[in-house]
């Protein structure tokens, strides 16, 4: 169950990275810190101070939006069209000042949220399950289906997918695509901020964790097939089961270099992933 | 080139000038620890700048030198240049043996691995605690000695660091100015092209890699010393994100930008000190700004400014005949290259199926047939693009299948592209002698010092000279290829392939784009090739061109051979009609 809790928050933040990916082209370095300022957003909303949980609900997706926005004003638009590495220096200093900035206003000390749930365990039969990773696992899966359901069936969502794939056939059919470049990075900040407060009860939240977190979450994202959705997200619950065997098997100081070492064995193996499409170069 | 050295010796004089002006200690020790920055963003120059390739490895190579030196030194096993030089050593195999896997990968993918080698590296140092003592790091690292005179005070350390940085940097600049740099910016610009113009990318990859990691070891190794003190934690993902933006900033491909971004982000935060605690906040503010600002960098910004038409030497007056004599052609009846039953599948799409065909040496072999037919298919299996499902290509009695296009070109086997693939960025002449330089022999010793490096590429610029003259290319030599009009592009793909010295020329579509009056002239030219001993396999969809230009026609359809003959013979083969035009009854 841990291992399946961990891995949803991994899948959360690997589906934001890849709509940014899908609608730029982009890198986003700055995903991880993402999460970590939701993190941070939440514990301070609902810790420090101490706003009634619905208050919370109405202004940390506002703060996250409003990040989200600044990200693509900022460090995307006025690099488009210019070599990924360029656009992957300057979200490397969004997230500089994303780090920074939590450093300012929150201080360098690890901080946590109060479990949500009383009780903390439920006993299912045998089994003695978190009620947070429960809540994890059922808040990731209800916004996977709502997000299904936004990509399908509503316009927006259509534009947005349409404007990521041909950007430029889109805006001849009438697509604002600034726009829905504008909502991907919404929708993505959104996803950070979200995979955020799921995380800051079973983890704790510093100015330093987005580093740990865009590492894991480029394991994910290759593991899965760089690119896909759904295989960002499969990738994510592989490396969050992954880890948990890891640590109960083998040992959990070396956890992460057999996360890595499991990258790195797909790059090598198998580069397209589970679910991406086979790399080629036509001639 | 002048000036450049002027340049040189007077920026040396003004950097071993500085220690005489009294700087504070902290100052001397920034300025210090830029020039291991430096020579570390040098190293990762070689990799992405020259290469083009976000290889991020140098992190873990600069890791793995700072504690060869750190632990070799205080473990009593060795003195500083000797642990130094162990380092090099164990970071350039480590780096042969990395590459073995990673030269394959491309952008995200090669930037992944690499970013965890360096991860595994910094975690195994952290978790090994028996050798590397943990988080706890390294102390007490000896200074280095010169001559019996250990390396103390800030003064020394400045110059033994400026001298080092010197003296790799000066590398660097031969290395790019060299054939090997000519190859690096022909393989980052397009790298199919270049591997079949005769350049070895795996090698020059793994050459890019190994060298990255010497600069990193070296620059590790002095930074182990120089700080005393080593522990993991500052090999961390921090310190790739400074080099990155260091050499990003400064002009990554160019010889100074390591030298303005690791000196400029090293004082960088130090300027922002005036803002007190947002300093930290400035300075990630600072490289969005300077990346937006500057997309190619500094001194990429400041080189395009202060971009002078090139004044190139004037071209050696010797001119070469680029081609063998006319009249020495290959007796008639001897096949040069005989395929059989080549098969090529994609997945379940069979391309070419069980085709047979012969070309005689000293002849223009036509190869048509309708979109789709598997022509461009089987130019990609004899150049060594593609590997067939089955059959046998033989050139000469060689089997070429299996050899990669690097070494298919250098067996005598050339080609052009179907969409032109020229090194865009590059003069006319460059893209020339890059393919020339598929039979050069000198090795990187001799770009660093030496005559040699020099007369062959005198032979190499004349005889391109030459081969763009007898193209009619010669007045625009010395433009980027990529300004040159459709006709002439594709003449010079053609010059290009020649240089390689081609026994057979592959030509996919020359004529494609061409007005009426450049395709009279490319049958005239391509004629005159015949005359001189190249053999040419010609892939055309113009038919009037191909029934002027050919002594025998192979055509295909949907990967078969379905014709095979003089011009006349195959224009009037009821296949060939059929073929392209549908049968009978459908026409009717």
């Amino acid at each position: 169950m841990t291992g399946l809790a961990m891995g949803c928050i991994y899948a959360l933040l690997a589906l934001g990275f890849v709509l940014i990916l899908n609608a730029s082209g982009a890198i986003n370095f700055a995903q991880g810190d993402l999460v970590m300022v939701g993190g941070f957003v939440v514990v301070w909303l609902g810790a420090d101070l101490g706003l009634p949980w619905y208050a919370g609900l109405a202004l940390a997706p506002l703060a996250m939006a409003a990040l989200g926005v600044l990200l693509e004003r900022l460090a995307f638009r006025p690099l488009r069209g210019k070599p990924f590495v360029t656009v992957f220096i300057s979200t490397i200093g969004f997230g500089i000042v994303l780090r920074n900035l939590a450093l300012l206003l929150w201080g360098p000390s690890p901080r946590s949220l109060p479990g949500l749930f009383r009780p903390d365990v439920l006993r299912l039969g045998p089994a003695v399950v978190s009620t947070q990773h429960l809540f994890i696992v059922g808040a990731t899966v209800a916004l996977l289906v709502g997000l299904q359901a936004f990509f399908v069936h509503t316009r927006t969502g259509i534009w947005m997918r349409a404007a990521a794939q041909d950007e430029e056939t889109a805006r001849l059919l009438g697509v604002r695509t600034g726009r829905t470049m504008v909502l991907t990075f919404v929708l993505s900040s959104l996803l950070a901020g979200l995979a955020g407060f799921l995380l800051a009860p079973v983890f704790f939240v510093y100015p330093d964790l987005g580093h740990l977190l865009v590492l894991k979450l480029f394991i994910a994202v290759v593991i899965g097939g760089f690119g896909s959705i759904p295989g960002a997200i499969l990738g994510g619950l592989f490396l969050g089961l992954v880890e948990v065997l890891a640590a109960a098997y083998v040992s959990s100081l070396y956890k992460d270099v057999i996360a890595f070492a499991v990258l790195m064995a797909f790059l090598f193996f198998k580069p397209e992933g589970f679910l991406g499409e086979a790399i080629r170069d036509k001639v | 080139m002048r000036a450049g050295r002027l340049g040189a010796a007077v920026g040396l004089g003004a950097a071993a000038a500085v220690p005489l002006l009294g700087l504070d200690r902290y100052t001397m020790r920034l300025l210090d620890l830029g020039f291991v920055f430096v020579l570390l963003t040098a190293g990762f120059n070689f990799t992405l700048g020259y290469a083009g390739q976000l290889s991020l490895a140098h992190v873990g190579f600069f890791a793995l030198g700072a504690y060869g030196v750190g632990l070799l030194t205080t473990g009593g096993v060795a003195g500083f240049w000797p642990a130094l030089g162990l380092s090099v050593a164990g970071c350039v195999g480590a780096a042969l043996v990395l590459g073995v896997p990673t030269v394959k990968l491309r952008t995200h993918y090669l930037a992944l691995a690499t970013l965890s080698f360096d991860e595994i590296v910094r975690l195994v140092l952290t978790s090994w605690k028996a050798v590397t003592r943990g988080t706890d790091g390294v102390l007490g690292i000896p200074p280095p000695s010169l001559l019996g005179w250990p390396v103390r005070g800030d003064g020394r350390w400045y110059y033994l660091l400026l001298a080092v940085t010197a003296a790799l940097l000066w590398l660097a600049h031969r290395i790019g100015a060299s054939r090997w740099g000519a190859a690096f910016a022909a393989m980052r610009q397009a790298e199919v092209a270049a591997e079949a113009m005769g350049v070895d990318t795996v090698r020059l990859k793994t050459l890019a890699l190994a060298l990255s990691a010497a600069y990193a070891a070296v620059a590790g190794g002095l930074y182990a010393s120089l700080s005393t003190f080593i522990s993991p934690e500052f090999f961390n993902i921090d310190l790739l994100v400074s080099t990155l933006a260091m050499l990003l900033i400064g002009g990554a491909g160019t010889v100074l930008g390591p030298v303005v971004g690791g000196l400029g982000l090293t004082f960088l935060p130090e300027w922002l000190r005036g803002v007190e605690r947002y300093y930290m906040l400035a300075y990630g503010l600072g490289i969005v700004a300077l990346i937006t600002l500057f997309p190619a960098g500094i001194v990429g910004l400041a080189a395009r400014l202060g971009r002078r038409p090139a004044v190139l030497a004037a071209p050696a007056a010797r001119i070469v005949e680029p081609l063998p004599p006319a009249g020495s052609v290959a007796p008639a009846g001897v096949p040069l290259l005989a395929v059989r039953a080549l098969t090529v599948r994609f997945g379940g799409l069979v391309a070419v199926d069980g085709l047979d065909f012969a070309v005689e040496a000293g002849r223009v072999h036509g190869l048509i047939g309708p979109n789709g037919a598997g022509k461009t298919t089987v130019i990609n299996v004899l150049t060594g693009l593609y590997r067939p499902t089955a059959g046998s290509v033989v050139l000469g009695g060689r089997s070429l299948v299996g050899l990669a296009p690097h070494a298919v070109t250098r067996l005598g086997v050339a080609r052009t592209f179907q969409t032109i693939r020229l090194f865009p960025a590059m003069s006319a002449l460059a893209n020339v002698m890059v393919a020339g330089q598929c039979h050069a022999t000198t090795h990187l010793g001799h770009a660093v010092a030496g005559r040699a490096a020099r007369r062959e590429r005198e032979a190499l610029e004349a005889e391109a000279r030459a081969l763009l003259a007898w193209l009619g290319l010669d007045a625009r030599a010395d433009d980027p290829a990529g300004s040159l009009a459709h006709g002439q592009q594709r003449l010079l793909e053609i010059a290009r392939a020649l240089a390689t010295r081609p026994r057979l020329l592959c030509l996919d579509e020359p004529a494609a784009g061409l007005t009426h009056g450049e395709r009279a002239a490319l049958v005239e030219r391509l004629r005159a090739l015949r005359e001189r001993a190249v053999t040419l396999l010609v892939v055309e969809h113009n038919m009037p061109f191909i029934m002027q230009l050919c002594d025998t026609i192979t055509v295909l359809d949907f990967g078969r051979k379905i014709a095979e003959g003089s011009p006349a013979a195959v224009r009037d083969d009821a296949a060939v009609v059929e073929a392209y035009l549908g049968s009978p009854l459908a026409r009717a």
